[in-house]
């Protein structure tokens, strides 16, 4: 394969920050002499703001969490209530051996195991620091919010600034990275801690 | 807060508490990927269901050797290609059963894409949302998509240029 195509096909990757960084440098000098990726970069971006916005019938299924937890709960207890007698009594005579053992070696204590909170209790969440465009929507701001699963802090401050925290689990500087190219958004930054 | 690791492990227990936990913190993330890969709000909710039983009976094996979330999505990718494979909703969406008719906040670009991507097959809409949504490496879409890296490279390449073909139109 050319290094041409090579290219071609990290650019996506590319686009959304996700290259290391020997692979970023290889894309960043081929495109300063290629015009055909560097014209491909700027269709890229153009798709990564089209795909930002939500699929069709995505608000509905986002009323419906509720309904799918209900749901997922019932089927989890039917199953439960469908074991087999064999695996009733296999638990049981599971149960009868432990507690034998256990009397019988003597040794039947019952171990707590505590795992400490954070030392100082802080919101261990990542938060982001936005300034939208001032033209955005009710709808937009909502959306942003919504697809994050997080939740804001606060804002605007007298520079416009508001803080989002992303859930715990969340790569804060590859999200903030998707974010930068949603176009309600004008600035994007990880908040230092 | 526990961390996912931690919840899969209470789960592996059969901790149900555990389970909604992870449902809270997957759903909005799964509904939004698999919307995007069937188009059928209906059958993403099965889908989504289907994909917290699997890990509520099995939870213990996984062996954390990738993250949480692309074993969840890896599950749910499955799930979905299943699916639309028995329902015939492979090659793309020519009936997009949920539609936003009434809602005219969306400008004419943003109904040219929405119906560009849905003329697309589900498994390129499937890897330009993980690309362009998610922002995973295309070394995390081809653990989520159990497939060898190059394919995921080669599947973005048509997908782009199946989109540009579409949208030229």
């Amino acid at each position: 394969m050319t290094n041409h195509q090579t290219i071609v096909e990290l650019i996506p990757w590319y686009v959304n920050g996700s290259l290391n960084e020997t692979e970023t440098d290889r894309v960043s000098n081929h495109v300063t002499e290629c015009e055909i990726c560097a014209a491909e970069i700027e269709a890229e971006l153009q798709l990564a703001r089209g795909m930002s916005d939500p699929p069709r019938g995505l608000d509905r299924l986002q009323a419906a969490e509720l309904r799918s937890l209900e749901s997922l709960t019932r089927r989890i207890r039917e199953t439960k209530q469908k074991r087999s007698p064999l695996q009733l009594a296999m638990a049981a005579t599971v149960l009868i051996a432990v507690v034998l053992t256990a009397f019988v070696a003597g040794r039947y204590t019952q171990e707590v195991s505590y795992e400490a909170m954070t030392s100082n209790g802080a919101d261990s969440r990542p938060v982001l620091q936005l300034i939208f465009h001032p033209e955005i929507t009710e709808h937009d701001l909502r959306m942003i919010i919504v697809d994050s699963g997080g939740a804001l802090l606060g804002g605007p401050s007298g520079k416009g600034v508001y803080r989002l925290a992303l859930p715990s689990d969340v790569d804060a500087a590859r999200y903030a990275r998707r974010l930068r190219l949603h176009p309600a958004l004008r600035w994007v930054e990880v908040e230092l801690r | 807060m526990p961390t996912e690791t931690e919840l899969l492990e209470r789960i592996a227990n059969k901790d149900e508490a555990a389970l909604q936990e992870l449902h809270g913190a997957y759903y909005k993330r799964l509904a939004r990927f698999l919307q995007r890969m069937t188009g059928d709000s209906e059958l993403v909710l099965e889908i989504i269901n289907d994909v917290f039983l699997v890990v509520w009976h099995s939870a213990g094996t996984f062996r954390g050797d990738s993250h949480v979330s692309t074993w969840l999505i890896g599950i749910a990718y499955n799930k979905a290609l299943k699916a639309l494979a028995k329902s015939r909703k492979w090659s793309s969406l020519e009936e997009v059963t949920d539609t936003l008719a009434t809602d005219d906040s969306h400008s004419q670009n943003q109904m040219d894409m929405q119906t560009s991507l849905a003329k697309l097959s589900a498994d390129h809409r499937a890897v330009l949302e993980l690309t362009y949504y998610f922002g995973y490496s295309y070394k995390e879409i081809a653990v989520i998509l159990n497939c060898p890296e190059n394919t995921v490279k080669t599947r973005m390449f048509y997908a782009r240029r199946a989109l540009q073909t579409i949208l030229e139109v």
